[in-house]
């Protein structure tokens, strides 16, 4: 996986709150249903899957929890749904090679990384009628249109997007403790240059402890620029707020800043050596105390929680070193998609529709059944039943973000009553590329796209972690990528972006 | 009408040589019933390497677009590259893992102590049992930079840490290394199996004869496991075009600065391809590998036709 | 029979290059098995090494906590081996005798047949399809069984060249003289005379369905018939899925590391187990290939 998956998501949004909303619905719950739906023929079987990030339920628990499901859904659509729970693993083996064979999947969470392959190869649907037919409702769960629809590929809708956050934003991590024993205050850090005097002063105390945990896994982390517009190639905008010129990315300035700044670090012992090739999450040098920080681009608020419980509980201080951001990378990298072999693309939309607005249905598939899976608490929040936790519960997704629309959900106790709140106010701060929604179709250019992801494999990570000095290195990757036809992506990349833009 | 009657006749005659096939011809169906349906059938998918596949359209129905699929192959400047590692690893790789398993399964069936002989002979295949995914970590063990065990090593006699990853100069023998170490074990068992269906009475003259331990080698060993030798070489030689993608892929991490003396056609195609999720593409590349593969297995078994005519595979 | 002195020298030349051999085909597993017991964050500061400074069996009681599941798919995964070897061997001796015979009409087409496999195949949308399309092979114990696996046109091929090599024709000849059918000859003949090249490819193919992973990630989803190997493969990719991009799992710091090399060392324990029992079978094989006239 390319891009970091938890660059996501975000969507945004409703406005209004989230229990206004659900009081909304509930109200609507009592209308009957639509009618031109047929109650007498035998009900639909709509086939789902949704990919999740580990370990799955297993099937007798999931059957459980989809019958109380289907009792929703066969009052409200006639239809039933026949839901299959994958861990992202053996997703991506099986999903790609089902829908190659066109199978009868009707609803799939797509990652919009390899969705631009799966809908040239038609796995897909393009369901931009569909949704103007069926999905009003859904589009209405955004905060806006442009959101709703910024999972397409040359005018083609093929999936809604998760709800979820939206932006990305660099960040950087420190040790709290060692902050706190050098008395160092992070309040005025906005730039590299300022994280280098912190580590300067650090590391003079701390002789032998790395600086920076790094990984080669994204993009360098501090560097703002939206990659949506040209693929794992590295044609793509920089400034993307006021400007729509394609360029090499690997070619600004601010690439060459931050390669300059770890190859300083990394000659001066100050990063995990191994990090270029390292399969190693960063999370373990932080918690076995060999680093003291590390660069994230996933600085919303709730993250520093996440992030010191990634590192085995060790307090960190979250430091913004820029504004929050989305692109149609960050803000659709999951959605929900139709599949080309659905038997009936109309009933799918229908379903993918409610599953969108119906937060019984979301309450189900997130937390499991009411009474067994989980009770609901005096603040109204969600608890394990008594003596339980979350590996002897029968069904706990607790992966909200995965799902259609986690914003409908009851929050977890533990997450507190304005989780999804500060999601969807965070996602508002958000300064949006303005190629939210183009997506590059590399097909005209796949020849030159396998080139050079070729030559950008050899370097990048190396740059990237400063293992190499950019001044040797840089120039001779960008030449190399020019030989490999460079420049035909960014002209291919330019003339669609300029579509897209004319037609918005 | 007559005629008929005696074309019947010929036809009977000559059918009656063939009727006690019969049973052989029987005996080999399963095989090819199974090779029918788990290979034959799925040859169409050879037409994808000329398609731009769409799900919608089907295998036979989608746009033919000649060899373009074929093209990302010459465009990319690596196929030099690319050939010279594919080629010069599995060379080097046949030869190694012959001249080593013909080695190791002497050694082994010399050994007198029954004990010791069965624990070898297993010992040998067991690196078999690992997946290349585990045998990455085991080598990670070694050669990480910071944890690794030879660096520690280094550190401790006074020397530099080596970053093994990023140096070029050591992959080609760690590879080999581990490619020899991981399949050795596979030859070695089947030279063992052959060696110790040599009838034995033939040692016992040899040896009345007077002759030495490496005249015996030499003049009955070998020549009994000449055609296994052959056969295992003709075999490798078809595959030669291919790697071992995790070999190539997970043992190197993947690593990018060595990728010029790690990349094979395999982990290119992989690379170029994983984002691409194009079909077409990665059918090219292979049918392209299966060619140049059957070109050289032709190539082979007509010198070897040439000299042992009755080791040739067909 | 008295050896020579050279044979005595060479027997042991052969000892001490053996004893080589294995040390350097076991420290791996030495080390992979020392830094599964090691402590993680030891592991990470003090780096591997086979005396850890600090022990643990975190990684093993995280493991502990699957067991059941891990029961099933080791059930699984024997019976699936045993099965499929045994079919396996059989159907490669049935085509390999008949090849084997100079005088077959076809035999040139038909090894072609089966070499042209080894070399051109068709990849995996078409297979795919007509597994589960066709045969409906998906979520079925079949799937684990049957693609790719049942046969193997390399072992074919060897067999061949063994039972051409190592059994004259002209008992074969005799035997028909005497009225014998091909069948009988076959399991009075090639059976038992073959013995050690048949153990020879029993071992290659118990050993590739013992550590195949790819049926179960394509043709099983059902997490209940998963094989040992696809259960670990899921286990080590969810790890590394929540270690690197875990949100909130409330797992804490997994011990990934020591983790990843103590679920190899699981995967490999039934082999080291039952490896001995076999080898038992290797050895009788070798001695009834020996005593043919």
């Amino acid at each position: 996986m390319k891009r970091k998956l938890m660059s996501l998501l975000l969507c945004a949004v409703m406005t209004t709150g989230l229990f206004a909303t659900q009081t909304v619905w509930a109200d609507e719950e009592t209308e009957t249903a639509d009618e031109d739906i047929d109650f007498s023929e035998d009900p639909y079987e709509v086939n789902m899957v949704i990919t999740l990030p580990a370990a799955s339920p297993s099937q007798s628990e999931i059957d459980r929890v989809v019958e109380h499901v289907n009792e929703i859904t066969k009052k409200k659509l006639n239809m039933t749904l026949n839901l299959q729970l994958l861990p992202y693993s053996t997703y991506l083996e099986q999903i790609p090679l089902e829908l190659s064979s066109g199978s009868d999947i009707d609803i799939l969470t797509a990652i919009t990384g390899y969705a631009q392959g799966w809908v040239s190869s038609g796995y897909l649907l393009d369901m931009t009628d569909l949704l103007d037919e069926y999905g009003q409702e859904a589009i209405a769960t955004y905060s806006s249109p442009d959101l709703a629809k910024a999972a397409q590929l040359n005018g083609k809708i093929f999936g809604l997007p998760v709800h979820k956050e939206i932006a990305q934003q660099p960040t950087i991590f420190f040790r709290t403790d060692i902050l706190d024993k050098y008395d160092i205050d992070v309040s005025n850090v906005k730039t590299m240059a300022d994280v280098d005097a912190i580590y300067e002063q650090v590391a003079e105390k701390e002789p032998g402890m790395w600086m920076l945990a790094a990984d080669n896994l994204g993009v360098g982390k501090a560097v703002v620029f939206d990659m949506s517009v040209g693929g794992t190639s590295f044609a793509g905008l920089m400034d993307f707020a006021n400007n729509t010129t394609v360029t090499n990315l690997l070619a600004s300035p601010e690439f060459k800043e931050w390669c300059e700044y770890n190859h300083k670090w990394f000659d001066n012992g100050w990063i995990n050596s191994g990090a270029a090739s390292d399969t190693e999450s960063y999370y373990s040098y932080i918690a076995s105390g060999q680093a003291f920080s590390f660069f994230s681009d996933y600085g919303h608020p709730l993250s520093e929680a996440d992030q010191e419980n990634n590192c085995g509980g060790v307090d960190l201080t979250m430091v913004h070193l820029g504004e929050p951001y989305a692109t149609t990378s960050t803000a659709a990298i999951f959605s929900y998609a139709i599949s080309s072999g659905s038997k009936d693309p109309a009933k799918a939309m229908k379903m993918l529709n409610l599953l969108e607005t119906d937060s019984d249905i979301m309450n189900l598939l997130n937390w499991g059944v009411e009474g067994e899976d989980y009770v609901v608490n005096s603040d109204g929040l969600l608890d394990y039943p008594e003596g339980k936790d979350a590996s002897s519960v029968g069904y706990h997704l607790g992966a909200g973000w995965i799902l259609p629309n986690q914003f409908i959900c009851t929050p977890w106790a533990t997450d507190g009553a304005d989780i999804y709140q500060t999601i969807v106010d965070y996602n508002n701060t958000a300064v949006v590329s303005k190629a939210l929604g183009f997506t590059f179709d590399s097909e005209p250019v796949a020849d030159e796209v396998a080139a050079v992801t070729n030559v950008r494999n050899k370097y990048y990570k190396a740059l990237v972690v400063g293992a190499v000095d950019p001044d040797e290195y840089l120039p001779k990757l960008l030449e190399e990528m020019d030989d490999a036809g460079m420049q035909d992506i960014i002209a291919e990349s330019q003339k669609q972006l300029d579509e897209f833009l004319a037609s918005k | 009408m007559s005629n008929k009657v005696k074309e019947k006749k010929t036809l009977a005659e000559r059918i009656k040589p063939y009727k006690r096939y019969l049973p052989l011809y029987l005996m080999m169906l399963p095989a090819l019933l199974y090779l029918f349906i788990n290979n034959y059938l799925p040859m169409s998918g050879l037409v994808l390497a000329f398609e731009k596949y769409n799900v919608q359209d089907g295998i036979w129905g989608s746009k033919f677009v000649g060899l373009k699929n074929f093209k990302f192959l010459l465009k990319s400047n690596e196929l030099p590259i690319l050939f010279r590692n594919t080629l010069g690893y599995n060379l080097c790789f046949i030869i190694i893992n012959i001249i080593f398993g013909v080695a190791l399964a002497i050694l082994i069936t010399e050994i007198g102590n029954l004990a010791f002989r069965k624990f070898a002979q297993s010992s040998i295949l067991f690196p078999f049992v690992v997946s290349i995914v585990i045998v990455s970590y085991m080598v990670r063990a070694f050669l990480d930079p910071e944890a690794g065990m030879l660096n520690h090593l280094l550190v401790s006699i006074g020397h530099q840490k080596i970053s093994w990853y990023d140096t070029e100069k050591f992959w080609p023998f760690i590879l080999i290394f581990v490619n020899t170490w991981k399949s050795v074990g596979y030859g070695c068992i089947l030279y063992i199996s052959t060696i110790l269906g040599i009838d034995s009475s033939l040692y016992e003259s040899a040896s009345l004869d007077g002759a030495t331990k490496f005249q015996k080698i030499r003049y009955i060993t070998l020549p009994f496991l000449k055609p296994t030798i052959i056969t295992v070489a003709l075999l490798s030689i078809g595959r030669i075009f291919n790697s071992d993608f995790g070999l190539f892929f997970q043992v190197p991490q993947n690593s990018g600065l060595i990728s010029d003396v790690t990349q094979t056609i395999d982990t290119f195609v992989y690379k170029a391809l994983i984002t691409q999720s194009n079909i077409g593409m990665s059918a090219a590349a292979s049918f392209f590998q299966s060619v140049m593969g059957l070109i050289m297995i032709l190539i082979f078994n007509t010198i070897t036709r040439k000299f042992s005519e009755e080791n040739a595979l067909f | 029979m008295v050896k020579s002195k050279q044979d005595k020298h060479f027997e042991i030349a052969a000892y001490i290059i053996l004893s080589i051999v294995m040390l350097v085909i076991f420290f791996p597993f030495l080390l992979l098995f020392m830094s599964s017991i090691t402590e993680e964050n030891s592991l990470l500061i003090n780096g591997y090494s086979i005396f850890p400074k600090e022990i643990s069996f975190a990684a093993y009681s995280y493991i502990w906590e699957s067991r059941e599941t891990i029961l099933r798919a080791y059930i699984t995964t024997i019976c699936v081996t045993a099965v499929g070897t045994v079919i396996n061997v059989l159907i490669t001796a049935m085509v390999a005798y008949p090849l084997s015979l100079d005088k077959l009409p076809g035999k040139k087409i038909f090894s072609f047949l089966i070499l042209f496999v080894m070399l051109f195949n068709g990849g995996m949308v078409p297979t795919y399809m007509i597994y589960t399309t066709v045969l409906h092979i998906k979520d079925t114990y079949f799937a684990l069984l049957v693609p790719n696996l049942l046969f193997s046109a390399f072992n074919a091929i060897i067999v061949k060249t063994y039972l051409k090599g190592n059994i004259p024709e002209a008992l074969y000849e005799s035997a028909r003289i005497d009225g014998a059918s091909e069948f009988k000859i076959f399991t009075n003949i090639v059976l038992p005379l073959g013995k050690s090249i048949f153990v020879t490819i029993g071992i290659f193919s118990g050993l590739a369905y013992w550590n195949d992973w790819m049926n179960g990630l394509y043709y099983v989803s059902d997490s209940s018939k998963y094989s040992i190997q696809q259960l670990l493969n899921v286990m080590v990719k969810n790890i590394q899925y929540l270690t690197q991009f875990g949100r909130s799992s409330g797992t804490g710091q997994i011990p990934s590391i020591s983790l990843r090399m103590a679920i190899a060392f699981v995967a490999m324990l039934p082999v080291l187990i039952l490896y001995p029992f076999l080898q038992k079978y290797f050895e009788e094989g070798i001695t009834l290939g020996a005593v043919k006239g």
